[in-house]
């Protein structure tokens, strides 16, 4: 029998051979195929809640993000200092002159031609009071601040709007003459305590925005006193040089 | 006659390719279908390469699950039956490897031509596979894919990761081993028939 012929042989007999398999092989076979398909679908369900969780993670930083924004904007835009700086910039710009006249005049001791030097200017500088803090209460230029806290705020200004009332009532009683200054610093502790007051939240912490806001406020009026300054002095100067012309 | 059987392979090979699309769709029944079908062929196959049938088995059944998982890529241009083959070889291939079973040795082959004796015809098939068995794994993986798989030797030395000249002298030596095996069978054949 030659190579060929004896390896044909075992070709055919091995390839006509059939062993029966035991009777759990298909068991196996088809546990083995359940092991499989839960693993495809386990891993598209992952996938699926790992969106899910991934949009509303980033869905809910993006309305956070939005909001604290919108916080910015108040810190910005706090009331007060929009009042302070009216009142600080604009007011003094066209009263400045007028008022360091005054001042100057009763710093020199003299008296006003109509006699009546105090009387006028208490109740122009209220009702500059009143204005500057209607400004802080009105709804409609402040309307991101009253969104905080409305009504609180609204007590407090009313609160501090008669307190001041009656301090410049008082000293306009008791004092020779109520100065510019007098009721501007008056005014400006009063702007303190407000903001102050809304730095407190209900249940007692530290409202983070309000102070972030006070903090810049701060920095930015000590900037302002500066200007002010340099201001008043530069006008003295002036007015000193047109006097002694004069004279 | 010949009609009716025509007609019924056709059926066959119709409801074959009926029940590899629905086992491609993951229908259970259909695969336990084809299963039963292959199975006793399957199991022979690897029973060539694994020496214990259990292990064999084991081989037929890891198969079996990378045939039904993977029947998508099979692009029906063959066999069903060949491609379920060639899936149980590599699989066989691969647990022998696992097992550090195989030892392939580089020594050169000589060229003498090899002939088995007449008594061989009578071999069967259990007898065959004790041959088989009996070779060492090398020898015998190379022997089985050429012999009874009918690969080539740049298939084999692919599939195995050797060089063709390896493959060509394990051949070699198996082939040796199993002359030597028959003439022994022969020789005792004849002082058997001696005796009686």
């Amino acid at each position: 029998m030659t190579l060929h012929n004896f390896e044909k042989q075992i070709k055919e007999k091995l390839r006509q051979r059939e062993i029966r398999p035991s009777e759990d092989a298909w068991h196996q076979i088809s546990s083995g195929l359940e092991k499989g398909k839960p693993r495809r679908m386990n891993y598209l369900r992952y996938g699926i809640a790992a969106g899910f969780i991934g949009m509303l993670i980033i869905s809910v930083l993006y309305f956070k993000a939005e909001d604290g924004s919108e916080k910015e904007v108040q810190i910005v835009n706090s009331p007060p200092e929009k009042s302070v700086s009216n009142r600080a910039d604009h007011v003094p710009e066209e009263e400045f002159i007028a008022n360091t006249n005054k001042e100057h005049d009763l710093k020199n001791g003299e008296a006003r031609d109509d006699g009546k030097p105090t009387k006028e200017r208490p109740q122009h500088l209220v009702n500059s009071v009143k204005q500057a803090v209607d400004k802080e209460s009105n709804p409609e230029v402040f309307s991101t601040k009253v969104k905080v806290s409305q009504r609180p705020l609204d007590q407090l200004i009313g609160y501090k709007v008669t307190e001041i009332i009656a301090q410049v009532n008082l000293l306009e009683k008791d004092a020779a003459a109520l100065t510019d200054a007098e009721v501007d610093s008056l005014l400006r502790r009063a702007q303190r305590d407000i903001l102050t007051a809304d730095l407190l939240k209900v249940d007692g912490s530290v409202d983070a925005a309000a102070l972030l806001g006070e903090v810049e406020d701060e920095l930015d009026q000590s900037f302002r006193d500066q200007i002010f300054e340099k201001l008043k002095t530069g006008f003295e100067k002036v007015r000193t040089a047109v006097a002694d012309r004069n004279n | 006659m010949k009609r009716f059987k025509h007609l019924k392979i056709i059926s066959l090979y119709k409801n074959e390719k009926a029940l590899i699309y629905k086992a491609t769709e993951g229908h259970r029944e259909a695969q336990q279908r084809l299963y039963d079908r292959f199975a006793p062929k399957m199991l022979s196959v690897c029973r060539q390469y694994v020496k214990d049938l259990q292990f064999a088995e084991d081989v037929m059944i890891s198969g079996f699950v990378k045939v039904f998982r993977g029947l998508e890529a099979f692009r029906h241009e063959g066999s069903f039956e060949g491609w379920v083959r060639k899936i149980m070889v590599r699989e066989a291939i691969s647990f022998l490897r696992k097992k550090q079973f195989v030892v392939f040795d580089e020594q050169e082959f000589g060229d003498s031509a090899l002939s088995y004796s007449e008594t061989s015809s009578d071999l069967d098939v259990e007898y065959i596979q004790h041959l088989i068995d009996d070779l060492p794994e090398g020898y015998k993986l190379v022997f089985v894919l050429f012999a009874v798989e009918g690969y080539k030797h740049a298939e084999i030395a692919q599939m195995l990761e050797i060089s063709e000249n390896t493959s060509k002298s394990q051949l070699f030596k198996a082939r040796r081993i199993l002359q030597e095996k028959i003439n022994r069978l022969e020789m005792s054949g004849n002082s058997n028939a001696r005796q009686n």
